[in-house]
C-alpha cells in the first residue's frame, strides 16, 4: 500500500507548464511566509455508492506560469486525477495546454487561458467540462512553490527515459536515473524542446513526476505523524478555501489507499495544430475515466504509464 | 474488565508536535484524552471481546460517525480493528501497551489533531494478541474521536503459527 502518500503535497511536486526561456540561468529565492500554492474545495469530495462505499474522488491540478515580471497567471500544465478508495487505483489524466474548450466567459478557446488572471475555479470547472466528471478539488501552484515543495521533502527520484537537453528550460540530463532537486525537477518539467511532440511529450513528463514524487513520498512520510509534518510544511505556503487543515490531512488518507503500482497517467489524444481537439478515442476515454476515476484501457499510440524508479 | 483497572499497564507515553504556524503545545489534558482513547479502544474492541464475546459499551462512541459506519460492516477492517470473529480463550488477561502521541497544531497554534502510535500486548493463556498502528484523532464537540487508523493485528495461540491482518483508513469524506 501506498503509505504517506499525502496526496496535495505529492502532486503538486509534478506541476507546472511553463514558458520557454524564464529561470535560464536565474536561482529562485524562497521567500518565507509566501503564498505559493492555492487549494480550494469546489465539490462534495465523493458521491456515495448504493453499498455505502466511496465513489470516485476528482482533484484538478493546476502548474501556474505566473511568476515575478510576467504578468496573468496561466494554468499551463493542467492534472486531472481520479482517485478511486475502493479500488486502490488512480490515474492521472495529462490535458495539453493547447486544448481548446469551453471555457466559462470567454467561449470556445484555449483551455489555459481559463486560469487568466490566477482564477484555478474557473480552470477546472473549463477542464471539468470538457471530460465530464465533478471536480472536488483544485490545486494551484507556482513555479517557486513547486521548487520549494520539491526541495521540502528532499528532492524526488526518476529514472529519465531519454536525452534532455535543452538552454531554455535549463534541462541538461542524459537518460539514467537521477535525484532531482528543486530547480533541476522544475527544467525536467518545463523542457518542450526536447522532443518532437513538443507540449504533448512535456505534459507526460509532468505525470511522471507526479508519480516519482508519490513514491519517493511513499518512502519518506508513511505514517500519519509522518503526513502532520507534510500537512505543516505545505500550511507555511498554502491558502485554503473551503477547507482546513484537517481537511488537508483527511485527503492526505484518501490518498494513501492507493497502491504504488494502481497509479497510471496517460496524455489526453488530441488532434489539430494550436487549438487541440480531442480525439474520438479521447471521448472514450473520458467516458472510462468519468466511470470509477479509473482508465482501465488506453488508446493506441498514447503516451501512457511509468515506473520512474530504476 | 472496566476501563482503567489494573490489567492494563501503559508502560510509556511520550508526544510530540508538529505545527503549521507558532509553536504549539499539547497540554495535559489533550494528552490524557490520547491516552484513554487508546486505552478504551484496546479494552473494548479486543479484552472485552475476548472476555464476553461482544464488544465493550460504548465502542461505537470512541469513533467519529463515518469510521464507525465503515466498522459496522463485516469485512477486513473489523475484524482487524476489533477481535470479533477469533476466539475467546480463557484466564486472566494481561495489557502492556506504549504510545507515542504526536498534535498537529494549526496556523494559530491550536491542536486541531492527534496521532496517537502504540503497541500493545494482550496476553490469555496461551493466546497472543499484539495490536499495532496508529489511531488519528480529531475533536468532535468537546471530546476527542477515532477519525481514522492504520492498524495491524498479530495473533497466536501456543506454538501454532500466527496470523496477521492489517487496516488501514480508506477514502473518507474530507
Amino acid at each position: 500500500m501506498l503509505r504517506g502518500v499525502a496526496a496535495l503535497v505529492t502532486i503538486m511536486l509534478a506541476l507546472t507548464g511553463l514558458a520557454a526561456s524564464w529561470l535560464a540561468g536565474v536561482h529562485i529565492p524562497f521567500v518565507e511566509g509566501k503564498t505559493y500554492i492555492a487549494v480550494q474545495k469546489l465539490h462534495a469530495a465523493f458521491t456515495p455508492r448504493p453499498d455505502g462505499s466511496n465513489g470516485p474522488l476528482f482533484i484538478m491540478f493546476i502548474g501556474s506560469d505566473l511568476r515575478p515580471g510576467v504578468g496573468g497567471a496561466r494554468g499551463d500544465a493542467l492534472h486531472l486525477m481520479g482517485i478511486n478508495p475502493t479500488l486502490h487505483q488512480a490515474t492521472i489524466l495529462d490535458i495539453p495546454r493547447d486544448t481548446c474548450a469551453d471555457v466559462p466567459g470567454s467561449g470556445h478557446t484555449k483551455i489555459n487561458a481559463a486560469n487568466e488572471g490566477g482564477n484555478a475555479a474557473q480552470q477546472t470547472q473549463a477542464v471539468a467540462s470538457l471530460v465530464g466528471v465533478p471536480v472536488s478539488y483544485a490545486v494551484e501552484v507556482d513555479f517557486a512553490g513547486f521548487m520549494a515543495l520539491v526541495d521540502g521533502v528532499g528532492g524526488v527520484d526518476v529514472n529519465i527515459p531519454y536525452p534532455m537537453h535543452d538552454s531554455y528550460s535549463n534541462a541538461d540530463f542524459d537518460p539514467g536515473p537521477r535525484h532531482l532537486n528543486g530547480v533541476l525537477a522544475l527544467a525536467f518539467a518545463r523542457d518542450r524542446h526536447s522532443f518532437p511532440t513538443s507540449d504533448i511529450q512535456r505534459t507526460w513528463d509532468q505525470g511522471y513526476l507526479m508519480i516519482a514524487a508519490i513514491q519517493k513520498l511513499e518512502k519518506s512520510y508513511s505514517t500519519i505523524a509522518g503526513r502532520f509534518q507534510l500537512a505543516a510544511l505545505m500550511m507555511q505556503h498554502a491558502q485554503l478555501s473551503g477547507m482546513d487543515l484537517q481537511d488537508l490531512v483527511k485527503l492526505g488518507q484518501v490518498a494513501d489507499d492507493i497502491a504504488p503500482n494502481g497509479i497510471k497517467t496517460v496524455t489526453m489524444p488530441s488532434t489539430g495544430g494550436n487549438c487541440l481537439t480531442p480525439t474520438a478515442s479521447a471521448r472514450a476515454l473520458f467516458a472510462d475515466f468519468r466511470d470509477d476515476g479509473v482508465l482501465e484501457s488506453y488508446p493506441a499510440g498514447t503516451p501512457q504509464d511509468v515506473s520512474p524508479s530504476p | 474488565m472496566p476501563t482503567g483497572t489494573p490489567g492494563f499497564v501503559l508502560l510509556a507515553n511520550r508526544s510530540s508536535v508538529v505545527s503549521a504556524g507558532p509553536p504549539a503545545h499539547l497540554s495535559a489534558a489533550t494528552t490524557k484524552a490520547a491516552e484513554g482513547l487508546v486505552r478504551d479502544y484496546v479494552i473494548r474492541g479486543t479484552v472485552d471481546v475476548l472476555l464476553t464475546g461482544r464488544l465493550g459499551k460504548g465502542f461505537s462512541d470512541l469513533f467519529g460517525p463515518e469510521t464507525v459506519a465503515v466498522l459496522a460492516r463485516p469485512g477486513n477492517d473489523r475484524t482487524t480493528v476489533t477481535e470479533l470473529g477469533y476466539g475467546r480463550s480463557s484466564g486472566p488477561i494481561k495489557v502492556r501497551a506504549t504510545m507515542h502521541v504526536t498534535g498537529l497544531g494549526d496556523q494559530s497554534g491550536n491542536i486541531v489533531m492527534m496521532s496517537a502510535s502504540f503497541k500493545a500486548a494482550i496476553r490469555r493463556g496461551e493466546l497472543s494478541v499484539d495490536r499495532s498502528g496508529e489511531l488519528l484523532l480529531a475533536p468532535e464537540g468537546f471530546r476527542w474521536v477515532i477519525i481514522g487508523y492504520n492498524l495491524r493485528a498479530r495473533r497466536a495461540i501456543g506454538v501454532a503459527p500466527a496470523s496477521t491482518t492489517t487496516a488501514s483508513t480508506p477514502g473518507r469524506k474530507p
